[in-house]
């Protein structure tokens, strides 16, 4: 194609292939699309004028359909990337603040649904018996958390 | 460019702090709102942080107070302790039995034997573990409440304190000293609003003299557990982790007691302390090679267990036995609350 582009003539290989062919037509599209790409091709050498955009910023202005441009198109793009960062840390910090104590780390239990719960209590069954009938170590536990053993309580 | 990058950093802090006090504000405003457990519709002074207190017991000091705990008799009542609180400042102190006014009775009288005798066996232990101290995790499991007109216990302006628990495991009421935040008398609910343990300070004096007084002493060596095995008191079980806490609950501290031969068959006791900064629960377990257990045979390890439960004084107790090992969990949490913690055991 580079060599297509440069030569204004097609090598005479070519062009006896094509007047071997006859009658033969191409079909509509295919001229369509070598001539859009002769055009680009033709476009990429060259520059537009310096005032090309100032005159579609206008026009395009007018019509309403672009606003000023912002400042933030001219940070460059390690500004950019750090206030991304810090978008992405203020994010992460304030959910993981919901989960946790002033960065303590401390871990809450959460809660737990009903169903998980109920599998829980289907693995014991319970027998109620009176305060006397409990181990020593589990009265002692209780007497520590203010569960006072008396006489009325037996 | 420089400066609009600073604009931008600072603006961004700003709107997250803007958004966790605004959520902070609506979730007390709602929940005081929806009137839950014992919080009065109309208190004001809504706190976005949690107070700090100080505790008798780290003070040059002698405290009278009454212990009130329900009674598990069917008709119901109180049973109220007077009790004596003595500490040096230096980290020992005293608690004893004055008197006790039991369950239907109009009178204080002589405290009965086993009164007498657990007083003097777990003083330290219910001044440690029964006297309230605030741990963590208090601004996210409770809304805090300060009542704006001060109250007067044992002749001591005290700013009174209203929580909520957000979990709905049981509110609190809290007085503290306006002087010193001492924490002078404080009571406690459970989820259906009624009170388990209400303390309240009677005589203050803080120019106490200590003379002939026995400091409490722990029961049995112990130490903080470490998973590593390195424990000078040794641990022959492998310790059972709860899969269930209740919400808003995480684990305070655990301990190895030197309990090895206190009852036949009994080995070291592993005792883990859970909290939600208020509530606590104990999960208590050691080996047991006496071969007596609750259904006579020692169960397969996948079948259901047997467990026995009972209750005391507002305290919830469930025991069980795993093949070779004995578990026990106490708290003042729900019934339904300590057997499903129990029951995540297995």
């Amino acid at each position: 194609m580079t060599d297509s582009q440069q030569s204004s003539e097609l090598p005479p290989q070519v062009i006896a292939e094509l007047q071997s062919m006859g009658d033969l037509q191409a079909p509509p599209e295919l001229w369509q699309g070598v001539r859009t790409q002769l055009i680009i091709d033709k476009l990429e050498t060259q520059q537009a004028p310096s005032e090309l955009w100032d005159v579609v910023h206008a026009q395009l202005a007018e019509e309403g359909v672009t606003a000023r441009p912002t400042k933030i198109f001219s940070l460059r793009p390690v500004y950019a990337a750090a206030a991304a960062l810090l978008i992405v840390l203020g994010v992460a910090f304030q959910s993981d603040w919901a989960s946790s104590n002033a960065g303590s780390g401390l871990q809450l239990a959460p809660a737990i649904s009903t169903e998980i719960r109920a599998e829980f209590l289907s693995r014991v069954a319970f027998v109620e018996v009176q305060p006397h009938e409990m181990l020593p170590a589990s009265r002692a536990l209780a007497a520590s958390l203010g569960g006072t053993i008396s006489e009325v309580n037996r | 460019m420089r400066w609009l990058f600073l604009v931008i950093v600072s603006l961004l802090f700003t709107a997250c702090e803007e958004v966790n006090k605004a959520d902070a504000g609506s979730v007390t405003a709602q929940n005081a709102t929806a009137g839950g457990g014992n919080i009065p519709d109309n208190a004001a002074g809504f706190l976005s942080e949690p107070p700090q207190f100080t505790y008798p017991e780290d003070s040059n000091i002698c405290l009278e107070r009454e212990v009130e705990v329900p009674s598990n008799s069917a008709a119901g009542g109180f049973h109220v302790f007077h009790e004596e609180l003595r500490a040096d400042g230096q980290g020992s102190f005293n608690l004893e039995i004055i008197e006790t006014r039991m369950a239907g009775d109009t009178v204080f009288g002589a405290p009965s034997g086993d009164v007498a005798i657990t007083y003097q066996d777990q003083q330290r232990y219910m001044v440690k573990y029964r006297d309230i101290h605030l741990g963590r995790g208090l601004s996210l499991n409770f809304n805090w409440t300060e009542d704006p007109v001060l109250q007067q216990i044992a002749g001591v302006d005290c700013v009174h304190y209203i929580v909520e628990s957000v979990h709905g495991l049981g509110d609190a009421e809290f007085w503290i000293d306006a002087g010193n935040d001492m924490l002078l008398a404080y009571t406690m609910f459970d989820n259906a609003g009624e009170v388990t343990l209400k303390l309240t300070t009677t005589i203050i004096d803080n120019t106490p003299v200590h003379a002939g007084v026995e400091w409490s002493s722990p029961l049995v060596d112990e130490e903080d557990f470490k998973s590593d095995g390195s424990n000078t008191i040794p641990l022959d079980i492998e310790v059972s982790e709860p899969l269930y806490l209740p919400p808003g609950f995480y684990k305070k501290s655990v301990r190895v007691l030197n309990s090895f031969g206190m009852l036949p068959g009994m080995g070291n006791l592993h005792v883990a302390l859970f909290s939600d900064g208020i509530h606590q629960l104990f999960i208590a377990q050691h080996s047991d090679t006496s071969g007596v257990n609750n259904g006579g045979m020692s169960q397969p390890p996948n079948s259901i267990t047997l467990a026995k439960f009972s209750e005391i004084g507002g305290i919830r107790m469930v025991e069980g036995n795993p093949p070779l090992k004995r578990v026990y969990v106490v708290g003042s949490m729900s019934r339904d609350e300590i057997h499903t913690v129990f029951s995540s055991l297995f």
